[in-house]
């Protein structure tokens, strides 16, 4: 899948050239700060960091007729933290969307579907893999100040498995195979002035990979496990099957015609079997601009 | 923006001062004179053009008589699709980089209200007035009509963020046979609603 995803951005690139449309670009960088970044169940195994992000988008963007549009390009993407350098990671995506608008004008509603295809290469190679993505979306302006939305999404995680030692026989190491369907829906209120806040929340539910020292009750949950080079410390990752829920709060400010600033903060509550829950908080700082 | 050209003789002219309730010069005003009403001069531009440009309409506020065909030239080298929901002129123009060719009638008074359906924060209005006697504030919220004989005259005052029962409402002026008789006058406006540029994060807009 990965291939085809890759070959389809390539030789359609070419083509939407021709047509018309126009190139856009985009650049993010945010500093985010994770409560449990191991996604541990007790407090003798969670720790926080702090990561910087950097992510440039470039796309091709193409009209097929008035209200619907084509869009069609790549993604780089690093992520560095400042402790768990294993976790380090760099990412090449591709991304191919397609965007109705069904009338007229700001209050029109749109719906999205977009298909991503995404690399990571890890600085410690045991998460080493692709994360494929498919999204539905829809928006809805319903007078100037608010805008509503949902969407719903699934995600194909594939680890290379390198690096994957075998901790339990019982157990298989493919951690990071991992598989979710999420829903989410937000709500958005612009202020005279451009300030916009929004509330999201999502719903996950699939699989996800936490770490912990062995001994911990993730064992009596857990799909795979291996040992966590990444993180160290005698770590062990599990593969888990979990339902998270997540809220968010998002501040965003206009600083010029095409940069933002905006500030945020998730909770997130996730649930496994026999009683196994864990809690993260993120908080994040972004600065975004358009080309 | 005046339409005609040439003084009168023993003719004065209406300077109107316009601020906001704090005081605050208030620009892009038009003011009409409605009554008495004088047929249209035969030299009168009947086009007119509302350029694109770097996603924003580059003259937001166009002054145009009834019957003037205004053209949306993109000057972007990206689509945009022009288009009004407006009592005065309902259309949309699917809009090509470099299209110049395609133009609109106006043949209502009113004001027509501009949009661009794939850039939603563009925005921009097209005043269509039955006589040529009518200007724009500018950013001191100072606008002058000249050439007017002296007599009683009746006009109104149209702004984006008035409300309707303040643009219906006349204001009467009688005009001195030379020099400009002026008229100051407090706007209130509503807030500047209009939907923001600048991205939220890297999620598309569109």
């Amino acid at each position: 899948m990965r291939k085809q995803a890759l070959l389809i951005v390539f030789f359609l690139a070419p083509a939407l050239q021709a047509a018309p449309g126009a190139w856009e670009a985009g650049l993010a960088a945010t500093v985010a700060y994770d409560d449990n970044l191991p996604r541990a169940v007790d407090a003798a195994n969670d720790f926080g960091d702090l990561a910087t992000d950097l992510e440039a988008q470039l796309e091709r963007v193409t009209a097929l007729q008035p209200g619907r549009w084509l869009r069609v390009g790549g993604s780089l993407q690093g992520k560095a933290h400042r402790d768990t350098r294993g976790l380090d990671h760099l990412g090449i995506g591709a991304q191919i969307g397609l965007t109705q608008k069904f009338g007229l004008g700001a209050l029109a509603p749109r719906v999205s579907l977009q298909l991503e295809s995404n690399r990571l290469q890890f600085r410690n190679v045991l998460r080493d893999g692709w994360l494929h993505r498919a999204r539905l979306g829809i928006d809805r302006r319903t007078s100037l100040p608010w805008q509503f939305g949902g969407h719903v999404a699934r995600e194909w995680r594939r680890g290379d498995g390198r690096r994957a030692d075998v901790v339990n026989p019982a157990f298989g190491t493919a951690v990071f195979d991992q598989n979710n369907v999420e829903l989410g829906a937000y709500a958005q209120y612009e202020f005279s002035g451009g300030a916009r806040l929004r509330t999201s929340c999502r719903y996950r539910d699939g699989q996800t990979d936490s770490s912990a020292r062995p001994g911990g009750v993730l064992r009596n949950v857990a799909q795979a496990i291996t040992r966590d080079s990444a993180i160290g410390q005698g770590y062990v990752v599990y593969r888990v099957a979990v339902r998270t829920l997540g809220c968010a709060a998002d501040v965003d400010l206009p600083l010029t015609d095409d940069t933002s600033m905006g500030l945020g903060v998730e909770r997130l509550e996730s649930n496994a079997r026999a009683g196994v829950r864990y809690e993260r908080n993120l908080l994040r700082l972004q600065i975004t601009h358009r080309f | 923006m005046q339409l005609f050209c040439g003084a009168l003789a023993n003719a004065g002219a209406l300077e109107v001062t316009l601020v906001d309730k704090a005081g605050k010069p208030v620009a892009d005003a038009v003011v009409e004179i409605v009554s008495p009403v004088v047929p249209l001069p035969a030299n009168v531009p009947l086009t007119a053009s509302m350029d694109q440009i770097d996603k924003e309409f580059v003259n937001p506020l166009l002054l145009v008589v009834v019957g003037t065909r205004v053209s949306f030239p993109n000057k972007d080298n990206i689509h945009h699709h022009v288009y009004s929901f407006s009592e005065a002129k309902t259309f949309e123009l699917p809009l090509w980089t470099g299209n110049n060719t395609k133009s609109v009638l106006l043949d209502k008074p009113g004001v027509v209200v501009v949009g661009c359906n794939v850039h939603d924060w563009m925005q921009g209005h097209i005043y269509v007035a039955a006589t040529q006697r009518m200007a724009k504030s500018d950013a001191r919220g100072k606008l002058l009509i000249p050439n007017l004989p002296a007599g009683g005259y009746a006009f109104r005052i149209w702004h984006a963020r008035l409300k309707a029962s303040d643009i219906s409402k006349l204001h009467n002026v009688v005009i001195e046979d030379r020099g400009n008789t002026a008229y100051p006058a407090t706007l209130e406006l509503g807030r500047d609603r209009r939907i923001r540029r600048a991205p939220s994060g890297l999620a598309r807009d569109y």
